[in-house]
């Protein structure tokens, strides 16, 4: 999957949301803000094995990048969502490891 | 195309999501001067502000970290004083299952990330269109259920009084049908007395017109009676003026030669007692004529014969029975009738001189 720019979510929050610049600064830190925070949560889970944070942090990421307008990025952290909620025994710490190199453009 | 708000103030829209990334945006999104913004991340907070601030509006996300959004709109149902604020929710969870358990807990809408701002503000402003709407119909609710129970209490009190007027008109019908009975009553009476006064009335007219009709008879009557006394004292008189008028010329004459001649004693005494007798016969006639030309009382005449027979005073006051002052008082008057007072003429030689 091709990685995500930070021009590209600059255009995407400027066409889809008509925000000024300065609001997309604002909206640019804010994503970056949020997706440290939910994958710093979620390794934590995997680290203490707690699906329900682990899925609810990735739940919180796939929201970021659907505001992001990173579709595809946004679809795989809904599918480590769906199976850390469903209980899926996987390599999580792999996925969002491939997640977070995904769109280390907007970090 | 966006639809416009009604509520002419800016509204107040609470944004609930403990991801920092949807509450920047979806607070870009909103705060374009038709709407005032506030933020929560946490349900502390979000109570904090509920209570502190007049929320049109909240969008709530599903997934937070304590306690989901189902929980927090079921509180907020729950809850009295913010139980009527619609709730929206914004979550990029995507089952059927979660949206119906949305609405389940009482959303009013349930809107899919990733979010379209226009989409956005037009649930919004439809959701608190209606909010305003309701607030209006429940406004209008209230004012027509007062007006219904001012209404009731109106419709209550005009019954009660049409009562009490029923009652007073029923007692008012009482109060006519006997006071009408008094009056015809009276009205009979006074027609029975109006009957009564007319026969009267009619009974005196015709007393007074026999009357009228007598009093004219009786007028005539004495009229006719005056004549004929008039007449009866006229001959009388006439009658006695003519008996003296013919003794004193067709019998004293005579009388006096018999006299003048020599008669035995015998003849002269009954000479005498015929004129004597003849004088007592013409002398009531000479009296009165003298009465009636003189207007004398009868006592005057008594007085004025007894002297005339040379009866003194004192003997006049006994035949008479009154006394001798008296007698001298009728003497004084009849003086003065005859036209003889303070003259030196005896009033029995003038009575005489009349009789002669």
């Amino acid at each position: 999957m091709i990685p995500v720019s930070l021009q590209e979510l600059k255009d995407h929050l400027h066409k889809t949301y008509q925000l000024s610049p300065e609001q997309i600064d604002r909206m640019v830190a804010s994503i970056q803000r949020a997706l440290t925070l939910e994958f710093d949560k979620a390794f934590n889970a995997i680290n203490q094995q707690d699906m329900t944070s682990l899925w609810k942090a990735s739940h919180s990421i796939k929201g970021a990048l659907m505001n992001a307008g990173a579709a595809g990025w946004a679809e795989f952290a809904q599918k480590i969502e769906k199976d850390a909620k469903a209980g899926v025994d996987a390599d999580y710490a792999a996925l969002l490891n491939e997640l977070q190199n995904g769109i280390r453009d907007i970090f | 195309m966006v639809p416009s708000l009604h509520s002419p103030g800016p509204q107040t829209i609470l944004i609930f999501d403990d991801d920092f990334s949807n509450l920047t945006l979806l607070s870009m999104i909103l705060q374009d001067g038709s709407f005032s913004v506030l933020e929560a991340d946490h349900w502390e907070k979000a109570q904090n502000l509920l209570e502190h601030n007049k929320v049109d509006l909240i969008l709530l996300d599903i997934v937070l970290a304590d306690l989901d959004g189902y929980q927090i709109c079921k509180k907020i149902k729950n809850h009295q004083k913010f139980q009527d604020i619609p709730v929206i929710f914004i979550t990029s969870l995507d089952e059927p299952f979660d949206e119906e358990k949305g609405f389940m807990a009482g959303a009013v809408d349930y809107l899919r990330k990733p979010i379209h701002p226009d989409i956005l503000k037009a649930r919004v402003i439809t959701h608190l269109n209606i909010k305003q709407q309701r607030e209006q119909l429940e406004a209008q609710n209230l004012e027509l259920a007062e007006k219904t129970l001012a209404y009731k209490q109106e419709a209550q009190r005009r019954r009660n009084a049409e009562e009490e007027l029923m009652v007073a008109y029923s007692s008012l019908e009482d109060r006519v049908k006997e006071r009408t009975a008094e009056l015809r009553e009276v009205n009979q009476e006074m027609a029975n007395q109006i009957k009564r006064r007319r026969r009267s009335e009619q009974a005196l007219l015709k007393s007074k017109e026999a009357l009228t009709r007598q009093n004219i008879r009786l007028e005539e009557l004495n009229a006719a009676l005056k004549v004929l006394l008039d007449k009866r004292d006229k001959d009388q008189k006439e009658f006695e003026e003519r008996i003296v008028t013919q003794v004193k010329q067709l019998v004293d004459p005579y009388i006096r030669k018999l006299q003048q001649t020599k008669l035995n004693e015998s003849q002269s005494v009954q000479l005498d007692i015929l004129s004597t007798n003849l004088d007592e016969i013409v002398s009531p006639f000479t009296r009165n004529i003298f009465a009636l030309e003189l207007q004398l009382t009868p006592v005057e005449i008594q007085i004025a014969n007894l002297v005339k027979q040379g009866k003194s005073s004192k003997e006049i006051a006994e035949l008479v029975c009154i006394t001798p002052g008296t007698v001298d008082l009728h003497r004084k008057n009849i003086r003065k009738k005859f036209g003889i007072s303070n003259k030196k003429v005896n009033l029995r030689t003038y009575l005489l001189s009349f009789q002669n």
